[in-house]
């Protein structure tokens, strides 16, 4: 029965690449991909589904396990070409339930019900003859193929396996599931839309919902991170203490108590920006990106993420002059401009010195007898830089990581991506939205909604950036 | 917020003060519905009061004023006070007459025995006090109040907004639901790993046979010139050889078989099926896989491991295996 929507099956050897390529293609991290061969025993669909409706599926398959006895069986009912497909199914039928063809009977059922063929090669190693087996049975199948060569090592050997593929396949592409990025995922669904006409239209309209869903993933990521800000910078912690005299042990705890509550908070929405590009994997054990021996209070932290002491103090004047120049405003400048530089310099000196400062504490006295030592909302007008610039970290190698890697990824924290996205400007723009935070009320709607499209520009800039 | 802000609101609202996080806005929209609603009971139970006295009590009122105000004058204010109500109860709006009548003044000539004759008819303000009552202070304080009740719910529309999580939901509502990744979950299979390879460490000084699984003829000599293998039967076998080809050099074989495989290459099931099938007819099989040509013959440290454990699955006594590394054996 064919489908009314397009469907692929992923087909190969064991461990060329097929379930990594699904993974990367279909975005999703749940997909078990190891080196130990056969791992892949059933069948598995990958659709993409738009409000329910399903615009075409990917098949993940179990890889050729006994080719030659295939081919074999069915080179015995030698027919003529137009009758071959009826001969692949019919060893389906004979052999469906037959432990010994399992791998064969999944991935040939897909084909035979109508799906596309993509057959997976690993251009990193040499071609070899037992292919022909498998590529004999996919032609005898009749089904529109085309074949991907995909680069599990450094090594290349495109150049052999094209030779051999060409007399194979119409169609052979390069994909590497592993450095894929939006531009390459959209070229090889063009090329799998060219299979068949009538695949033209869903495949197409697919690739334009696919950018969608990338601007969709990239605008709630910005969002998420602009919570973050909004919430850390707002954030008053609260700690009952037995008088008004307050010891410095409770001014350590509430300290303690409020860098963990910030922590938390970044370490959710990193959580909720996996989740958001599926690399939530339940499977997964261990974090994708860890900030290990770089937390964010730490020195190093300050020095990769934040503002130079240079930098915020520029920030600082600008901002306070902004303040003083509005003053100035007020009185229709007869104050003779004072306010804008008495503002400059107070926020500048106030940049300089809270440096290190988080956050003053103070002592309340709430009913009688009970106090409470209060902390929040941050001070430290250099915090706000340092969590955004981890947080665009972040959501930016999760947004370019493939869903095909299963490793902890690897990376050398510096500062050259903060020096891509952190001009002088979008500081300025940046800084007006800290202050709003940092002054612990409410935010409007429209304050956050102004610093998430701050953050999604980055965002998009950052990736843009790499495609290029 | 502190718990101080919530002093004025609802009981309810109070419970676990120091959790609720209200948007400002929305907590001054209830203080300003609240309020109008006890200044609406207040003009409610004046209301009531100023019938009670009617019924109870025989009410005269008088005007009086500092002012130079002329009947006519405050006449003309009082039926502009009146105005809500004139159409319908033409009777509640004081006329000339009874203004001038019920005119009141410490001293003069006015203080007449004209307004003490009149005396009774002062009893008839009470239309126009009560019809005020009710406009001014019941029916505006109501609509106040309904203002207020629309503030208030202008204010939590705003309020839920700003909540995290209703953006998303309203987004979702708004944008299509795109979603690519598997309906099931999968089922993970892992290969239990049993039974013992019997490794060795060097090769024999001749072997009955050296076979190459999809590996030509040429490639064998290669192999056994580089690692001094003397044996004077070569095969290929697998590869593009038919079965039928394999079931014959199986039946040729015998003794003690060198099998090199690609070591970059998964053993698969037709692979084991062969191995099976010759172990039945020699003594001995000894399986070495073997790297790339640009890798100088020597495999990967992951495909020896790949290829020792499906070996060792077959637990199967006749097998063997050997695998080189660099220097040790070239």
């Amino acid at each position: 029965m064919i489908d009314s929507h397009p469907q692929f099956a992923v087909v190969g050897h064991p461990n060329k690449g097929k379930s990594s390529i699904v993974s990367a293609l279909a975005l999703d991290d749940s997909v078990h991909i190891s080196d130990v061969p056969g791992t892949t025993t059933k069948q598995r669909s990958f659709p993409l589904k738009v409000d329910g409706v399903i615009l075409y599926e990917l098949l993940d398959t179990p890889g050729f396990q006994r080719a030659r006895r295939v081919l074999a069986w069915l080179q015995k009912h030698e027919v003529s070409a137009d009758k071959r497909q009826d001969i692949v199914q019919k060893f389906i039928n004979v052999h469906q339930f037959d432990p010994k063809f399992n791998d064969e009977i999944q991935l040939l059922t897909p084909v035979m019900a109508g799906a596309g063929i993509i057959y997976v090669v690993d251009a990193s190693k040499p071609y070899g003859e037992e292919y022909e087996a498998e590529m004999e049975i996919l032609r005898w199948t009749g089904q529109p193929s085309m074949a991907l060569l995909n680069h599990i090592e450094d090594t290349d050997y495109s150049v052999q396996w094209k030779r051999a593929l060409g007399q194979y396949f119409k169609m052979v592409r390069t994909f590497n599931p592993m450095k894929t990025d939006r531009l390459q995922h959209i070229s090889i669904l063009e090329s799998m839309s060219q299979l068949k006409e009538e695949w033209i239209a869903p495949v197409k309209k697919s690739i334009v919902l696919f950018e969608r869903y990338q601007k969709q993933m990239i605008h709630q990521s910005a969002s998420k991170i602009s919570r973050l800000l909004e919430e850390s910078l707002g954030l008053i912690e609260k700690r009952s203490c037995d008088s008004d005299k307050v010891e410095e042990k409770d001014k350590e705890a509430v300290e303690i108590q409020y860098k963990s509550h910030l922590r938390l908070l970044e370490k959710e929405t990193q959580k909720k920006i996996e989740k958001i590009w599926n690399h939530a994997s339940v499977k997964k054990e261990q974090a994708l990106l860890t900030f290990d021996e770089l937390d964010l209070f730490s020195e190093e932290s300050a020095a990769v993420f934040g503002l130079t002491r240079k930098e915020l103090m520029i920030t600082g004047v600008t901002s306070g002059a902004m303040t003083g120049a509005g003053i100035d405003l007020v009185f229709a400048g007869h104050t003779l401009l004072l306010g804008g530089i008495i503002g400059a310099v107070v926020g500048g000196t106030g940049a300089y010195f809270g440096f290190k400062e988080l956050s003053e504490i103070k002592v309340l006295g709430q009913r009688v007898g009970t106090y409470s030592v209060q902390i929040g909302p941050m001070k430290n007008k250099n915090f706000p830089y340092i969590l955004l610039g981890r947080a665009i970290f972040h959501a930016y190698h999760i947004a370019t990581r493939s869903h095909a890697i299963r490793d902890i990824e690897d990376l050398s924290m510096d500062s050259t991506l903060k020096e891509q996205w952190l001009t002088d400007t979008l500081r300025k723009s940046l800084e007006s939205s800290h202050k709003i935070f940092r002054s612990g009320d409410t935010i409007g709607v429209e304050v956050g909604e102004s610093y998430t499209l701050l953050v999604e520009d980055i965002l998009e800039k950052l990736i843009q950036r790499i495609e290029e | 917020m502190d718990g101080k802000d919530f002093a004025l609101i609802p009981n309810v609202l109070k419970y676990d003060s120091e959790t609720i996080k209200l948007n400002p806005l929305l907590v001054n929209w209830m203080l300003i519905k609240r309020a109008q609603f006890v200044a609406l009971f207040f003009s409610l139970g004046l209301g009531l009061a100023l019938l009670l006295m009617i019924a109870t009590q025989d009410i005269a009122f008088a005007w009086s004023t500092t002012l130079q105000v002329s009947p006519q004058g405050f006449h003309s204010v009082l039926v502009c006070v009146s105005s809500p109500w004139s159409f319908y109860f033409p009777s509640a709006v004081p006329s000339l007459e009874l203004i001038e009548q019920s005119h009141y003044f410490r001293l003069g000539d006015n203080l007449s025995q004209k307004m003490i004759n009149d005396a009774s008819s002062l009893g008839a303000w009470w239309k126009f006090l009560l019809c005020a009552t009710i406009f001014y202070a019941i029916f505006l304080r109501f609509c106040l109040y309904l203002l207020s009740v629309l503030g208030f719910q202008l204010a939590i529309t705003k309020s839920i907004l700003s909540m995290e999580g209703v953006k998303q939901i309203l987004e979702d509502m708004n944008e299509p639901i795109i979603s690519t990744h598997a309906i099931e979950s999968m089922d993970s299979y892992e290969v239990v790993h049993t039974g013992e390879l019997q490794i060795i460490d060097a090769f024999r000084d001749s072997y009955n046979g050296v076979q190459g699984w999809a590996m030509p003829v040429e490639k064998l000599l290669v192999l056994n010139d580089i690692l001094s293998i003397n044996s004077q039967v070569l095969y290929e076998v697998g590869g593009t050889n038919s079965l039928k080809v394999d079931s014959e050099i199986i039946a040729k074989s015998q003794g003690e078989i060198l099998l090199y495989v690609k070591g970059w290459e998964p053993p698969t099931m037709d692979f084991i099926d062969y191995l099976e099938e010759l172990l039945i007819e020699v003594d001995r099989v000894t399986v070495m896989p073997i790297g790339t040509e640009e890798n100088s013959y020597i495999p990967m440290p992951k495909s020896i491991e790949v290829w020792s454990r499906k070996l060792a699955l077959l637990e199967h006594n006749k097998v063997y295996f050997k695998h080189f590394t660099q220097g040790s054996d070239i």
